[in-house]
């Protein structure tokens, strides 16, 4: 019976994007091991978590034993924004337990943990490191699997006196039987994955009991406010696949365009605008947002472009400063894409904004850790059904090669992503370098079919009309159409 | 026995009482023999103390005690108060001064009474 079973509650871990991760929250009583090699951030981890869950009604004991010397831990500690230093002696309290480990009688060390416990009757505790324990069970009198019986009663132990336990662990491997694997409610793995000049650090849960995890690698950052881990955005509601009905379409800022796109962006739509450099992408992503701008929207920009003196158009600058429209600029490198969606998700929360701007996917890719860009695709993907969820709309800028040979959208294939399309042209008319642009693609709507030219002025972009008597376009070199075709095929030589 | 010798002491048995449980005796102790070590360039009657190094766990007590009964009162009064100032101003440059005042507080007043926290405001 369901009524019946025991309610396990769960404790916000004060560690940003840890909680989803981990299914909702660390199980309260649960045992559990953090583990990574050395500089990884299984300290920071416990302290985090420890400085966050602890009160005076659940307070916290820290048991240091041979690992990182307590002097030194708390004065690096200290530097985050998250250690408070009157919880010490307070709701939190060190034990240092070096002495007991130096006899290496595992016995004696269980006596001290006990009569500390007892003293205190603390809600958390924390052992750090468990590696030391591992090397003095084995130097200590080979009684018969003497780590794992430490580590037993030790969990029965803490779970009696009802504290959720964290062994701080080092240098273990995946594939070492540890016997404290077996014991542990929960495993917290931390690595830190190199590829060519890159590391990146990445968070396993790869065991927590009665709890729906999220499996796999996730991203985190240490920063002086301490661990962020950026779980994979939410994209559990699923997406529609129409306009919207009933709900108004989004204009683009360009007088026409609206009318070729079948009365503009639907709303919750995802647009690409491709072309070769220059075009005149961004230019329509600032139009897009000042058109939402002039309708009281607010929107979010993510630019990646790393020129210290790139200057954004007037009114895009504008909006900035007045706070309608949010700018991400990670000043970072190695970037994840889960930690731009994690930073575009918030912004759009923030500002309550309709209209994001990703400017452009190929300085993104440029500014993501080369371990991620293999996945950069799927990763896109994900984070695009995650904007959606939210009911933004979305206007991607990608570099576009220069081809002719060719009818290209995108170099990722990630035009199938996208519900919309426009694509942007150089063409050469009248010896003329020209613009033009067509709309591809508008899913479930219609749209024109023209290609249009346009040229960019002070004040954006303008479209054209066409020269009536052009074709062969988007090869780069048009022809003046023959006013009279021939009527009948010209027949093929053959050699 | 002196009775300064006897006060000092005591100011050591209450630091390491207080400090050990984080630290661990070694840890106090290793500021301890850091501030002798400091101290005994004014003070070279003090340079025996060090030798007890890495011998036991904690401050080196005894030595200190036999250190100081040889000097005058009024001597050791001021030599403990400067290694204690010592020890604690070891303590501040590792942890910070405010993390050394909560760990200090509740016994600075009665070991060092003329030596007031440096950031006690109230």
């Amino acid at each position: 019976m369901i009524s019946t079973s025991s309610i396990i509650c769960r404790l916000a871990t004060g560690v940003p994007g840890m909680d989803e991760v981990l299914g909702g929250g660390l199980p309260e009583f649960s045992f559990n091991l953090i583990a990574g090699a050395p500089g990884c951030g299984k300290t920071t981890l416990a302290h985090q978590m420890m400085f966050a869950l602890a009160t005076r009604e659940r307070p916290a004991l820290y048991f240091t034993i041979l690992g990182e010397p307590p002097l030194k831990m708390l004065r690096y500690q200290q530097q985050f924004e998250y250690f408070d230093p009157d919880k010490l002696n307070d709701s939190i309290r060190f034990v240092n337990l070096s002495e007991e480990m130096a006899s290496g009688n595992l016995g004696l060390l269980m006596q001290r943990i006990v009569v500390q416990v007892e003293k205190y009757t603390p809600s958390l505790v924390f052992v750090d490191s468990f590696h030391s324990l591992s090397l003095v069970a084995q130097a200590s009198e080979p009684e018969a699997g003497s780590l794992q019986y430490f580590v037993q009663n030790l969990a029965v132990l803490m779970t009696s006196w009802q504290a959720t336990t964290f062994l701080i662990g080092e240098y273990f491997s995946g594939n070492d039987p540890n016997p404290v694997f077996t014991v542990a409610d929960g495993l917290i793995w931390l690595r830190q994955s190199v590829q060519r000049n890159s590391v990146v650090r990445k968070m396993e849960i790869m065991k927590m009991r009665g709890q729906p995890t999220l499996p796999g690698l996730h991203t985190f950052r240490i920063g002086s406010d301490g661990i962020k881990v950026f779980a994979p955005a939410n994209i559990s509601v699923p997406r529609h696949s129409g306009p919207a009905p009933g709900l108004e379409r989004l204009r683009m800022g360009v007088k026409g365009l609206d009318d070729m796109m079948g009365g503009g962006l639907p709303p919750g739509y995802s647009l690409l605008v491709a072309g070769p450099s220059g075009s005149g992408k961004s230019i329509l992503a600032s139009a897009f947002l000042s058109a939402g701008a002039v309708n009281g929207e607010t929107g979010v920009i993510a630019a990646f472009e790393q020129r210290p003196n790139f200057v954004r158009p007037a009114a895009i600058a504008d909006l900035i400063d007045s706070d309608r429209v949010g700018l991400i600029r990670p000043a970072v490198t190695d970037l994840s894409v889960d930690e731009i969606a994690s930073l575009l998700l918030a912004e759009v929360r923030r500002l309550g904004a309709t209209r994001v701007v990703i400017d452009s996917l190929s300085a993104l890719e440029l500014a993501l850790a080369p371990t991620f860009r293999d996945d950069f695709r799927e990763s896109l993907s994900r984070m695009l059904s995650a904007l959606a969820s939210t009911g933004v709309s979305v206007l991607m800028t990608s570099e576009l090669e220069d081809r002719y040979t060719d009818l290209r959208f995108s170099p990722y294939g990630t035009a199938f992503l996208t519900d919309a399309i426009i694509v942007q042209r150089y063409v050469e008319i009248d010896s003329r370098l020209q613009r033009v642009l067509a709309v591809v693609k508008v899913r479930a709507s219609a749209h024109s079919s023209q290609l249009r030219l346009f040229h960019i002025d002070d004040s954006g972009i303008k479209l054209d009309e066409m020269p009536p008597d052009q074709e062969g376009i988007l090869g780069g070199r048009p022809t003046r159409r023959r006013l009279r075709a021939p009527t009948a095929a010209t027949p093929v030589e053959m050699p | 026995m002196s009775r300064s010798a006897d006060i000092a002491v005591a100011a050591w048995e209450a630091v390491d009482a207080a400090l050990s449980p984080i630290f661990g005796h070694n840890g106090v102790a290793a500021l301890f023999y850091r501030s002798v070590y400091l101290s005994s360039v004014d003070h070279p009657w003090l340079i025996p103390i060090q030798t007890t190094q890495g011998r036991g766990t904690g401050p080196p007590l005894a030595a200190l005690r036999s250190a100081l009964t040889q000097r005058s009162e009024p001597e050791v009064a001021t030599v403990n108060r400067m290694l204690l100032c010592r020890f604690r101003e070891q303590l501040a440059l590792l942890i910070g001064e405010s993390l050394t005042d909560r760990l200090l507080r509740s016994i600075w007043s009665d070991i060092c009474p003329e030596q007031p926290m440096q950031d006690e405001t109230s």
